[in-house]
């Protein structure tokens, strides 16, 4: 099995799940251009009536407002404490490891139907309003595993030669995390964060049980979804669309770079 | 998900270049604020939780504009949204909600509607007769507490495509004609639905026995088997009828001529049969216990209360007035039988619910979990 | 710079054993604080008397008997469990083939491809479901194009508002992540492990059995369970496109908290999934070992 060897098959299948996969997100963009308010076939002309109608909404802006405030909020929380948590995982025993990592990564294993609804009825229980404040929450809760995940691989592939060379050196735990660990890991740390803000500005599943009166952008999709659908959804879907792929191809760039951490003086 | 994270990728970035996009990317970022609606002093800033629309933007923006008020309006889904975010700690700071006519019991229940002082609504003499009045006492207790003021009302019957159908709906038992299996629709609305099925049946949702509850929920279920699933809600069942997915709808609302006409469609029309009739609703504002800032929400009652103002409004949600003196547009003066108001309202009265808590009657709560049955009817 | 410089009082060995738990203690105080204690509370919530959207103390098991009595839930778990295997069974053998192709075949297309399916993972959740009505209605993209092109008179109505529409919407939905996952899965089987089995004369399928499926069954097998679970527990899906025929039990449980206002009653019911939920994993994990397919750990 060369690898000049064809596999029609598997290629098929990738095929069509590519054009499955983007099929449906190039007829929304299609469609936030109608010209009528008509979101079924056919298509009868270009228009950015939508456009100009979905900026000028107040709604909207104060939706996407909201979305990048909480966004930024949690992606914020997710750096300082998932940083930290990430490099401590990694220095710490292995007896205090082991049920550290189970809790940490356990919020990926339930569905944010659950993850929602237990932060719904703890707030209700302590008398704790909704409000966006709850949403960062309910988002820092959703996102830190990823984070974790990324920056806690990055950390392994460290080399601890180094760190032990600059200990010898002379310098305290403190130093030896700015001055050697950090250098080499902040791209992939700006990575993960970014992820975790595209992760947040998405985020609708939980922030449908612990927002308050205020809407984030998924909130304010879904409310246009139960309205008579006309294209402004589509329109505002692209938005976000391409608000989260922009801040996804950085991700993507910063967290997996190839070159040897640690090689880098 | 770890394992994948291993995959090595060449980078395509240098760190340079990331800076300079970075500091562009700043530089925007700043300049978002100046997007953003400015904020107005706290006092004149209304909270507004209501259906999509009930913020009247047009109708009351001279109003806001010359007495400096901005309003920020959450749009809810689901009627149930309202009671779900005030118990659910959500309510604080929220000055102004709505409610429809069937909501009354259940808020009083939940104690969630305040008094409303009638002295700082002078322009509540403009109420209809009809509308005034003590009617199942949605607006005004027993005692004589007025907890809402109507702002809107309409009425569902049966809602068809004339240009599929060519003769209007003559009777309810169309719905269950085969040939239109799987074009049928009906909004997710569990109250409204029990209401207009029981007054088919010739009973009434607020006073079902055993055996009438289980009559109304089997005409339902085999009403939901002609549907191809219950509509997340009235606006979707306007996109469905747009779409051509359906073209007969139960719990049928007049305002998806105006919703289908926009977008093309203007063959949708509503009749209120003569077997079954149809129910009206009627939505109020009334002030949640967590408002912060009443005066400013007294005077946007008050405003809305004016017969220009009406007009305007009944206009956006292609809906009826409940103040006289109001000129309505073209567009909705023909939706209801204004010059006999009082008759068509013993056609399609307002909803009324099932109680919260009977020893004779089945209660709300087994109508809403009844309703999951109906949604999952197959 | 000498130690006495930094200003170190503790010997070092004490600093560095430290400052590591002294990092873990923010996160691990956010995640006792805001995860597991609401799952607590909710847990406690399936145990107490239901009021109108609220609790009261007495402790009772009315709400698990409820859960468990009701014909509608039974109804619906029947539907979450056979559109979960059947999202999860598509997802994973898609991303088994599609996995396949970008590890041996792909070349040069690995990266953009990859980069492809990882980025409509990031499209809004919402969206995509959406989407699909534009597509799979009566008017919508397939019909049309399938009348344009004489191959049916009358539109296709079983596509969209049943259980067809909502597979096909949730493997979209995680196709993306499966993909990434088989993709890691394949990554330590270098093509010299394939060639050397087929020296040894071992044809295609033999190939897949003897040597891609056991060193890859212990990731396929959580990407499967992960999207069972995920797919189970949708409720955004089944009120968008799912019909009558397409409702899952996630619906019903979110009817419970925002509509209906039975508290214990929805956290009686998402306990029993859950616990079901756990009961699938400890079944996989038994079948793994069972089949001794758990112990192949990779060094990297």
């Amino acid at each position: 099995m060369d690898s000049t060897q064809r596999s029609p098959v598997t290629a098929a299948i990738t095929a069509c799940a590519l054009f499955f996969l983007f099929a449906p997100l190039a007829i929304v963009v299609l469609f936030s251009f109608h010209e009528t308010p008509s979101l079924s076939f056919p298509f009868t002309g270009f228009s950015l009536r939508w456009y100009r109608q979905v900026f000028s909404s107040r709604e909207f802006v104060n939706a996407v407002w909201n979305s990048l405030v909480v966004a930024l909020a949690s992606a914020g929380a997710t750096l300082v404490l998932g940083a930290m948590a990430a490099y401590g995982l990694t220095r710490v025993s292995s007896r205090v490891q082991k049920p550290l990592a189970v809790l940490f990564f356990l919020p990926i294993t339930l569905p944010g139907l659950f993850l929602g609804l237990a932060l719904l009825v703890f707030f209700a229980q302590v008398r704790v309003p909704l409000s966006l404040a709850t949403v960062v929450i309910g988002h820092l809760i959703y996102v830190f595993p990823y984070f974790l995940l990324i920056a806690k691989a990055a950390l392994d592939r460290l080399d601890p030669a180094l760190d032990e060379a600059a200990a010898d050196l002379g310098a305290n735990p403190w130093a030896v995390f700015w001055k050697v660990t950090i250098p080499q890991l902040w791209p992939v740390l700006a990575g993960a964060t970014t992820l975790a803000f595209a992760l947040s500005f998405d985020e609708f599943v939980i922030t449908f049980f612990v927002i308050g009166a205020e809407s984030t952008l998924p909130m304010y999709i879904w409310s246009g979804l139960r309205r008579t659908i006309d294209p402004a959804v589509n329109t505002v879907s692209s938005i976000l669309m391409l608000v989260t792929l922009a801040l996804f191809v950085v991700a993507f760039l910063l967290a997996f770079e190839r070159k040897e951490l640690g090689q880098k003086g | 998900m770890e394992q994948c994270l291993k995959t090595p990728i060449q980078p395509l970035l240098t760190r340079r270049a990331l800076l300079r996009q970075s500091a562009a990317v700043a530089v925007a970022a700043g300049l978002w604020p100046s997007f953003r609606t400015s904020a107005l002093a706290a006092d004149k800033v209304i909270q507004l939780m209501s259906w999509e629309g009930y913020d009247f933007p047009a109708p009351m923006a001279e109003w806001k504009k010359a007495n400096g008020v901005e309003v920020q309006a959450t749009y809810m889904g689901s009627h149930d949204d309202i009671q779900a975010k005030i118990l659910g700690g959500g309510g604080a700071g929220l000055d102004l909600i709505t409610y429809g006519s069937s909501y009354k019991q259940l808020y009083s229940a939940l104690k969630i509607l305040k008094p409303i002082d009638e002295s700082k609504l002078p322009n509540l003499k403009n109420l209809l007769p009809f509308f005034a009045s003590n009617v199942q006492n949605i607006w005004i207790d027993p005692d004589g507490t007025r907890t809402g003021v109507p702002c809107d009302w309409g009425a569902v019957g049966i809602s068809y495509d004339s240009s599929v159908l060519k003769e209007a709906p003559a009777s309810y038992d169309i719905l269950f004609d085969p040939q239109y299996k799987g074009k049928v629709g009906m909004p997710d609305d569990p109250l409204g639905a029990y209401g207009q099925a029981a007054r088919v049946l010739g009973l009434s949702s607020s006073k079902m026995t055993e055996d009438d509850f289980k009559k109304v929920t089997n005409w339902l279920k085999d009403l939901a088997k002609q549907t191809k699933g219950v509509s997340a809600s009235y606006g979707d069942v306007s996109s469905r009828f747009i779409a051509g997915d359906i073209v007969l709808s139960f719990l049928g609302w007049a305002a998806y001529k105006s919703f289908a006409a926009q977008a093309g469609k203007t063959t949708i029309n509503t009749v209120w049969p003569q077997n079954g009739g149809g129910l009206a609703f009627s939505n109020a504002y009334a002030i949640p216990p967590g408002a912060d800032n009443e005066d400013t929400a007294y005077a946007w009652i008050n405003e809305t209360l004016r017969p220009e103002v009406q007009a305007e409004m009944a206009k956006a949600l292609v809906g009826g007035v409940v103040v006289s003196g109001a000129k309505l547009d073209p567009s909705i003066a023909n939706l209801y039988p204004y010059d006999k108001l009082e008759e068509f309202f013993v056609l399609a009265p307002l909803q009324e619910d099932p109680p919260l808590e009977s020893d004779k009657f089945v209660t709300r709560q087994r109508v809403l979990e009844a309703w999951q049955e109906v949604k999952s009817a197959d | 710079m000498t130690a006495a410089e930094t200003g170190i009082s503790l010997p070092r060995a004490s600093a560095e054993r430290l400052a590591p738990t002294l990092l873990l203690m923010p996160l691990t105080l956010v995640a006792i604080v805001f995860f597991l204690v609401p799952l607590a509370v909710f847990f406690a919530y399936s145990f107490l008397t239901a009021g109108l959207f609220s609790v009261s103390a007495p402790l009772t098991l009315a709400a698990y008997r409820a859960a468990v009595a009701s014909s509608l839930n039974l109804t619906l778990a029947l539907n979450s469990i056979t559109i979960g295997l059947m999202t999860a069974a598509v997802c994973t053998a898609a991303g088994y083939a599609i996995a396949y192709w970008l590890r041996y075949r792909a070349r040069r297309l690995q990266l953009p491809v990859l980069f492809l399916i990882t980025a409509s993972m990031l499209a809004s959740y919402l969206v995509r479901i959406y989407a699909w009505r534009t597509i799979l209605g009566t008017n919508g993209l397939v019909n049309r194009s399938l009348m344009e092109l004489g191959l049916i008179e009358q539109p296709l109505g079983f596509l969209l508002y049943n259980w067809f529409s909502v597979v096909v919407a949730l493997v979209h939905i995680f196709l993306p992540y499966v993909v990434l996952v088989m993709f890691a899965a394949f990554r330590p089987l270098t093509p010299a492990y394939l060639e050397a089995a087929q020296d040894l004369g071992a044809d295609a399928w033999t190939r897949w059995r003897r040597v891609i499926l056991p060193l890859t069954a212990s990731p396929a097998a959580s990407t499967f369970l992960f999207v069972f679970i995920l797919s189970a527990a949708d409720y955004v899906t089944p009120q968008l496109i799912g019909g009558t025929g397409g409702q899952l039990l996630g619906v019903q449980i979110q009817a419970n908290f925002k509509a209906i206002g039975n508290w214990p009653l929805g956290a009686a019911t998402s306990l029993l999934m859950l616990a079901s939920f756990l009961a699938c994993f400890g079944v996989i994990q038994v079948a793994l070992k069972l089949l001794r397919l758990d112990r192949i750990r990779w060094s990297s």
